[in-house]
């Protein structure tokens, strides 16, 4: 299983007369085109007999005048090897449901049945994932948002639909739901949670999210890449590196454009060093949500130290605005000053978070309150497929920076450590080796960063700039907004389009904090995009939630929540 | 008519008695917060930050839900005046309370325990799910706090022979608790584990929390609004500020002004004030460790509080022996 050329040759007999047709999109992308009624078969052979992990699935609408036609798309990998594996066949309506035996598929089908109206046949649970039945018309045909003939502005008439109605009650004496949300008491994003319990534990966990749905998969339609580009910024606003990263990698590959070695090792330091704010945040809310404010309170400036630090480097707190197609935008440029003001404060940060680590660990009470708590369950992490630490912290490994290297993670010396307590303490510890795996791979970046290859009026602005304040750099930069590999004004992305076919696409993906990360983008002939699927890792790993409960009491909820920390934003579209 | 004097001059001291603790009540609650804030190297709220809270919620409107009883609306009266009667009972800075001719420290205790039952019934009554959850967590630290305060207020009427407060304190004033340090180093830290239990504060409760799951007394408080939340927040300052003045009183148990039962030559303004001022320097010196006690911990998981509250009884009964053998 190796060897990726040999894959097809070495698939059981079976599946091989199964597919109708295969070819390799990209390097790492192999196609195998099926019919309708093999898709179980080849389905379940991917995840049951070879253990391959799904990563995506999503329908495209590619009806022509002669009738609806769609087509599905199921992208499974592995861990040890570089490949994807991207199983495609069509449909006009109707899909078998294959949830019941991969459970990690629940979500996707019902959003399938959602957004594109296409009916997962023998669904266990069909009722409607992000169209609420409550403000959602849901008997019309037609009323399906991702169909090509739904227009982008359309809206609903506002009345009441329908009612909601909650999978599986429990039942018996003593049992009583506790509501919680969408509308919660502190400063965080909506999402519901039907608690039945019995005193104090959790006997079951319902979760119902999807309330901020924005459609940002069907504005994008028919946008120009740099246009999209912003959008990929805001799909989940502590992750905008990682997103617009997957999405640009993605549409590089289409259109064949090769980065500067310069440009990815700066993209590598972006990316890293939103991995290393994300943790810190993450465990500095572990800390506050446990009642140790003084702990909590000393990792949050921390975390503002290093947002200032993104400032100084890239104008924006949060690193938006950085990347752009074919390299980096000249404002996140980092030159020699700004390379030793990075390495100078990372070596501050990294004593200050030994020292917290330190006292942290030292606290019985916080290793009281993290330990034999929210128990994920390995068996629970491979059926639903869930990603990143949560995975890695339940003896699963999970990381798209070894398995499918991107960027330069194939030069970099990295560990990527998987423990088996399963516990919330588990997770923070995972996230303690992630935060010293930053630091590493930052520091050899900055020493192996090669000289600049900046054209040279980006250079004389980055030199002319250095000095200024960072005010003055975000302000300029829309004026210069260049990108490092750019040559004219712009590319001309016609001209780099395959010829060979109208339509193409590619896989963009990157190891986010949370996870994998895996954007499909799919350019029309006038390069624009035709369908562009986003998927956060917290898609696949909200419904762990609803697992890591049972058996607690619910005074324990927000710890479980906050160490798998998932993203609503990210999850609901 | 002499006699008379003296029962205007009691009378006259306890109500400054009662003042003085409605009036540093909202301070202590935000000295508290404000040593938090400066440990987390915080600027923090203003210490008068309490009583703008206060007065700012007196001028809200009550917005009660649909399904609210008179529970409701009686539960936030009777909650505040049960703790104002239990503080009624209490010696700040003389041993005359201005009820010390009747009821005891059993009587203060349980005084105490009624507002906390209101308080839970107030949790239940308007049938949210989470004043339902605090109400069945603050009754259960309830029950379990009160079998060990009982037990030091036993330790002292034990000592004393008596268990009218006033009487208490002025054996304590007069002997000092050398007779049996020991036994006394226990129950102040019975005592200690008692009045966090009983005030919410962590590691048993979080008083600063957002989340609606892990709140004990706040979710109870959850559906308050207006001048109902205004008098559940006076209560709770009043019900530190009454563990914070018991602890002073007994534990360190000088600069008490004890001219009122002796001639009336002594009753001197300035030797009020004096005692007045002692008391609020010693009431400060008891909370700030509270302070320290929350920045330095988490809370402890929820079904571990037994535990904790298990370990307080049995300093309480070793105080106890202590003090018999």
């Amino acid at each position: 299983m190796k060897n990726k050329l040999d894959f097809i040759q070495n698939l059981d007999k079976d599946i091989k007369e199964a597919v109708t047709e295969n070819f390799y999109n990209q390097d790492n992308e192999l196609v195998l085109k099926i019919n309708l009624k093999d898709l179980k078969k080849v389905c379940l052979y991917f995840f049951k007999d070879l253990k391959f992990y799904l990563l995506s699935a999503f329908a495209a609408d590619e009806s022509k005048n002669d009738g609806n036609k769609f087509k599905i798309r199921y992208i499974f990998s592995h861990s040890s090897i570089d490949l994807f594996i991207i199983i495609e066949t069509e449909t006009g309506g109707t899909f078998p449901s294959l949830s019941e035996e991969i459970p990690a598929l629940n979500w996707y089908e019902r959003e399938m049945k959602d957004l594109f109206g296409l009916i997962p046949e023998g669904h266990p649970d069909p009722r409607p994932l992000m169209l609420f039945p409550e403000n959602y018309p849901q008997d019309i045909q037609n009323m399906h948002p991702l169909r090509k003939d739904y227009p982008f502005n359309f809206r609903p008439e506002f009345k009441k639909y329908g009612e909601y109605s909650y999978n599986k009650d429990v039942k018996g004496d003593g049992v009583f739901n506790i509501l919680v949300g969408p509308v919660h008491a502190g400063i965080i994003e909506p999402g519901h949670f039907r608690f039945s319990m019995s005193g104090e534990p959790i006997l079951q966990l319902e979760i119902r999210h999807f309330w901020k749905h924005r459609g940002i998969e069907k504005i994008a339609e028919g946008k120009t890449i740099s246009e999209t580009l912003s959008l990929a910024e805001k799909i989940s606003g502590d992750h905008c590196v990682a997103h617009s990263l997957a999405f640009l990698t993605a549409a590089e590959k289409i259109l064949n454009i090769k980065i500067p070695e310069n440009a990815l090792y700066i993209r590598t330091i972006y990316a890293e060093l939103e991995r290393l704010l994300c943790n810190i945040n993450d465990f500095a809310w572990l800390f506050q949500d446990a009642g140790y404010s003084f702990g909590a309170q000393e990792t949050f400036v921390l975390k503002e130290d290093i947002m200032e630090l993104n400032k100084y480097l890239s104008g924006s707190r949060f690193n938006k605005d950085i990347l752009s197609l074919g390299g980096i935008n000249i404002c996140g440029n980092i030159d020699n000053l700004r390379k030793n003001v990075l390495k100078e404060k990372l070596s501050n940060f990294k004593k200050r978070y030994l020292n917290l680590k330190k006292m942290l660990l030292n606290s019985s009470t916080i290793g009281e309150r993290f330990e034999e708590t929210g128990y994920i369950n390995k068996e629970t992490i491979l059926d639903l497929c869930a990603l990143g630490f949560a995975a890695r912290a339940s003896g699963v490994p999970s990381d798209t920076r070894k398995e499918h290297p991107y960027l330069i993670y194939d030069k970099l010396h990295f560990n990527s450590k998987v423990l088996k307590n399963r516990d919330v303490f588990a997770r923070l510890l995972i996230r303690f080796y992630d935060i010293e795996e930053s630091f590493s791979i930052i520091t050899q970046c900055l020493n192996e960063l090669p000289a600049e290859d900046i054209n040279k009026a980006g250079r004389e602005y980055a030199d002319n700039n250095v000095n200024n304040t960072v005010d003055n750099i975000s302000k300029n930069k829309s004026k210069n907004d260049r990108c490092i590999i750019a040559k004219d004004d712009k590319i001309d992305i016609a001209q780099q389009l395959p010829t060979n076919s109208l339509r193409s696409w590619a896989l963009g993906y990157c190891e986010s904090q949370r996870g994998n990360i895996m954007h499909f983008v799919e350019l029309d002939e006038k390069s624009r995009i035709s369908r562009w699927k986003i998927r956060d890792p917290s898609f696949h790993n909200w419904q762990l939630i609803e697992f890591a409960v049972i058996g607690d009491i619910i005074a324990d909820f927000p710890l479980v929540n906050k160490s798998l920390n998932l993203s609503y934003a990210g999850n609901d579209l | 008519m002499w006699n008379d004097i003296l029962n205007l001059k009691v009378a006259l001291i306890g109500i400054a008695q009662i003042l003085i603790l409605i009036i540093i009540a909202p301070f202590i609650n935000s000295y508290i917060n404000k040593i938090k804030s400066i440990l987390r190297g915080q600027r923090g709220r203003p210490l008068l930050q309490g009583y703008k809270d206060i007065f700012k919620l007196i001028r809200k409107e009550v917005v009660l839900s649909e399904d609210a009883s008179y529970i409701s609306k009686i539960a936030p009266y009777i909650v505040f005046v049960s703790i104002l009667v239990s503080a009624c009972f209490l010696p700040v800075f003389s041993p005359q309370a201005l009820l010390s001719f009747t009821g005891d420290i059993i009587a203060l205790v349980y005084t105490i325990g009624l507002g906390t039952f209101f308080m839970a019934l107030y949790g239940m009554d308007q049938a949210s799910s989470f004043g339902g959850l605090g109400s069945s967590r603050d009754i259960l630290i309830a029950s379990l706090a009160e079998p060990t305060l009982m037990l030091v207020i036993f330790a002292f009427a034990l000592q004393t022979k008596t268990t009218n407060i006033s009487q208490i304190f002025i054996d304590i004033h007069k002997n000092g608790f050398l007779n049996y340090p020991v036994s006394y180093v226990f129950a102040l830290m019975a005592f200690l584990i008692i009045s966090i239990a009983e005030n919410g504060r962590i590691p048993v409760d979080n008083p600063d929390t957002h989340l609606e799951l892990t709140m004990v007394h706040e979710a109870m408080i959850l559906e308050g609004s207006g001048r109902h939340l205004a008098l559940f927040e006076y209560s709770s300052y009043l019900k530190l500020i009454i563990f914070i003045t018991l602890a002073s009183n007994i534990f360190l148990p000088i600069g008490i002004y004890s001219g009122v039962s002796s001639s009336i030559s002594s009753f001197s303004f300035l030797t009020i004030l004096y005692a007045i001022l002692f008391y609020i320097l010693k009431v400060l010196i008891f909370a700030t460790p509270i302070a320290f006690i929350e920045i330095s911990m988490a809370k402890l998981r929820f079904f571990r509080v037994p535990d904790f509250l298990m370990l307080g009884f049995v300093l309480s009964i070793i105080s106890l022996v202590l003090y018999s053998i």
